[in-house]
């Protein structure tokens, strides 16, 4: 009886079924005790509790399905993996829907925190609008047991026609040796393109970047082409009281060519999977003179400065690395990026950025 | 309490972030024992001592050849029990005659009952061939872990060879890495006649990181035999510490004009790109390559992938072979194996791959 129950939530609340609740009501301006004590306890487990007890019941049944969701995957992933002894035709996708599984687990539960913790007017809106050219330059700092610390200098500019947009860069470390040059297209069938803002925050892209580097202190060069499809949902679409966060996913395959100083080129390329999944924050509104946004993000990547985060005992270099980004926009296109990764080595970044078009 | 919280917060920070850190420094603690009865030093840490009763030791050997100082306050009756030894080797103290050891059932065990004089002694345990130049054979096999009870069949396969002069391998002798595992696993090994050398996999360091270096030794280790040089590096936390590295580059100096066989449990770069079974950082791992390859090694053998790979990396040819039991990689057709390596003083002549069981 009880299965048959949740059961029967999950299938509505995916199908977007209209379920008996208080959604028609505004929701509290105040933080409501009852759902922020509930949102933890159950809410750990049970993700959506807190808006069950909010009386955002569509919402709360909105997550505790993408929860299920999750947990089929993570399980399914897992168990794919495990039984099939990571089968060279099964592991790839085992380890993507695990990934997304724990990472649909996780978001699930912090949107639950997020939308009754947070006081309506404390809620920002997500980005809705895309510039016509941002050029950014970056300092980057690495350092790690098995990495020499280094400074990075990179520099970044994107230029959008429509839904197309073509993005060049460039990053040296020169006590590194180690130099980086990019090319990529990207493609934005849906979402906001300049002079075209969308209705919500979400996008979806399809995109390939050919990049060059060399680590000449390590002794080789990398040449390939990531391949990469992904986007960005605006949660405000899954319930009202999640106004200003947002959910990301972007997945693909990296097809590289290694050629060493000692051994030659690589008899055939070496793949990877790409996947970075974040979830974030948005603070300022339409119009405020400084908005921005926050993300927690994990990222797969095991080919870039903080690689793969390494571990004690059994588990140890399986994960890409997880970070935490931080974007600050003016009023005069003028903005900031700041981030930090742990991986195998540690990385912060800081960014200074200029938008042109597009509005705030 | 305060400086104890952070002392003991700092140390796993530094565990995370360098793993593999604390193993290299349990490698230096092997081989060194000092008692009140003698002192004894294997050089180069290629043997674990440990006192059974005073003026008793028993050496788990990791080499072919052993060279050990042995300090005498006052003359005296030293026993030394040898284990993981080659049949044929002998036992000179002081470039004097060989030593006549004890009667031992086991064909991998010697034991000595030795006179001593007051001061310093050194005892080398080498086969007559050990200078010597020519073909040989040796085993390779790995990722035994729940398997441990029937792997005695594998052992018995190897034992019917008797072109095998020793068995090496890349890891995951157990799943766990408990005492009794790794006892168990010595226990084992009394059906081979030859020794078997071996560094840890993940598997092995799943309890703690001491127990493999107290039973087995050395994560990190270096030998020659008959002008073939073999290195064991401790990548079972998917990187190589540090101070793995400082030791790796005079061993690929001093086996540079020689044929060079480099074994690790977890292979820098997985062939199947996506799996990723393989080193946390890809770029840390084609610096290791090209290390290797600027270092003429010869070639690379690996484990931790429950099948059989032969290919290339860094131009330096590779073999992965977790065909020891561990649960299998299913649609492989490989089964359980182990890897005949035939190699002269010249080149590696060949690796064929002999099947206990059909595959999966």
């Amino acid at each position: 009886m009880r299965h048959r129950l949740i059961i029967g939530v999950l299938a509505a609340a995916l199908l977007g079924a209209p379920v008996a609740h208080a959604d028609d009501e505004p929701p509290p301006k105040t933080p409501q005790p009852v759902a922020v004590v509930a949102a933890v306890v159950p809410g750990v487990l049970l993700h959506g509790s807190g808006h069950f007890a909010l009386g955002e019941k569509r919402t709360a049944y909105r997550l505790l399905a993408l929860d299920g969701a999750g947990l089929v995957a993570l399980v399914g992933g897992g168990a794919t993996f495990r039984l099939s002894g990571a089968a060279r035709n099964l592991a790839t996708p085992a380890v993507g829907a695990t990934l997304i599984g724990a990472s649909l687990l996780v978001g699930t539960w912090l949107a639950d925190l997020y939308g009754v913790v947070l006081p309506g007017s404390a809620k920002g809106d997500v980005l809705r609008t895309a510039p016509v050219l941002e050029a950014e330059m970056t300092t980057t700092y690495a350092a790690g047991p098995t990495v020499a610390a280094a400074l990075h200098v990179g520099t970044a500019v994107t230029a959008r026609l429509g839904p197309m947009a073509i993005e060049l860069g460039t990053n040296v470390a020169p006590a590194e040796r180690y130099d980086r040059v990019e090319a990529g297209l990207a493609y934005r069938p849906f979402g906001a393109t300049p002079g075209r803002p969308s209705a919500d925050g979400g996008f979806f892209e399809l995109g390939a970047v050919a990049s060059r580097v060399r680590h000449g202190a390590l002794g080789f060069d990398v040449t390939g082409v990531d391949l990469v499809t992904g986007g960005r949902l605006d949660l405000v679409t899954v319930g009202r009281t999640l106004r200003g966060t947002f959910a990301e996913l972007s997945g693909g395959a990296a097809v590289r060519s290694l050629t060493f100083d000692h051994g030659g080129t690589s008899a055939r390329p070496d793949l990877a999977l790409l996947l970075q999944l974040a979830f974030g924050v948005s603070f300022g509104r339409f119009g405020d003179p400084f908005r921005g946004e926050a993300k927690f993000y994990y990222d797969h990547r095991h080919d870039d400065d903080a690689g793969g985060i390494l571990g004690i005992g059994r588990v140890s270099g399986v994960f890409g690395h997880v970070g935490l980004s931080g974007l600050f926009l003016s009023r005069s296109g003028w903005g900031a990026r700041a981030y930090g990764e742990i991986g195998e080595a540690g990385v912060v970044g800081l960014s200074l950025l200029y938008r042109v078009g597009g509005g705030r | 309490m305060r400086r104890r919280l952070y002392v003991a917060c700092m140390a796993t920070a530094m565990a995370c972030f360098a793993p593999a850190g604390q193993r290299t420094a349990l490698d230096e603690a092997v081989g060194h024992l000092e008692t009140t009865a003698a002192t004894l030093d294997v050089v180069d840490g290629l043997a674990t001592v440990q006192e059974v009763t005073p003026g008793s030791y028993r050496l788990w050997a990791q080499a072919p050849v052993l060279q050990l100082r042995v300090e005498i306050p006052v003359a005296t009756t030293v026993d030394l029990a040898f284990a993981n030894v080659l049949t044929d080797a002998t036992l000179t103290v002081d470039d004097g005659l060989p030593a006549a050891p004890d009667a031992h059932p086991l064909p991998t065990r010697q034991a000595y009952h030795l006179t001593l004089a007051a001061g310093i002694h050194r005892l080398t345990l080498a086969p007559p061939d050990a200078a010597t130049r020519g073909t040989f054979r040796f085993g390779l096999v790995s990722d035994v872990q729940e398997a441990i009870n029937r792997v005695g069949d594998i052992f018995a396969r190897m034992a019917a060879d008797p072109s095998l002069r020793f068995v090496v391998s890349a890891g995951d002798l157990t799943d766990r890495g408990k005492q009794d595992e790794l006892v168990l696993f010595q226990h084992d090994l009394e059906a081979l006649p030859v020794p078997f050398y071996a560094t840890c996999g993940n598997h092995d360091i799943g309890t703690t990181e001491s127990l493999f270096r107290e039973v087995f030794g050395r994560g990190n280790f270096h030998f020659a035999y008959r002008s073939v040089h073999f290195t064991f590096l401790d990548s079972a936390s998917a990187t190589v510490d540090p101070g793995a590295y400082a030791y790796l580059d005079g061993w690929l100096a001093e086996g540079k004009p020689f044929v060079h066989v480099v074994a690790m449990h977890i292979p820098p770069l997985d062939p199947v790109g996506g799996r990723n079974a393989s080193f946390a950082s890809r770029d840390e791992a084609a610096g290791l390559l090209e290390k290797l390859a600027a270092g003429g090694v010869d070639l690379t053998l690996y484990g931790h992938i429950h099948s059989y790979y032969a290919f290339q990396n860094a131009g330096i040819p590779a073999v992965i072979s977790g065909g020891g039991g561990a649960h299998p990689e299913l649609f492989d057709g490989i089964g359980r194996h182990y890897v005949v390596v035939t190699v002269d003083d010249t080149h590696v002549a060949g690796t064929e791959i002999v099947r206990v069981d059909d595959g999966p």
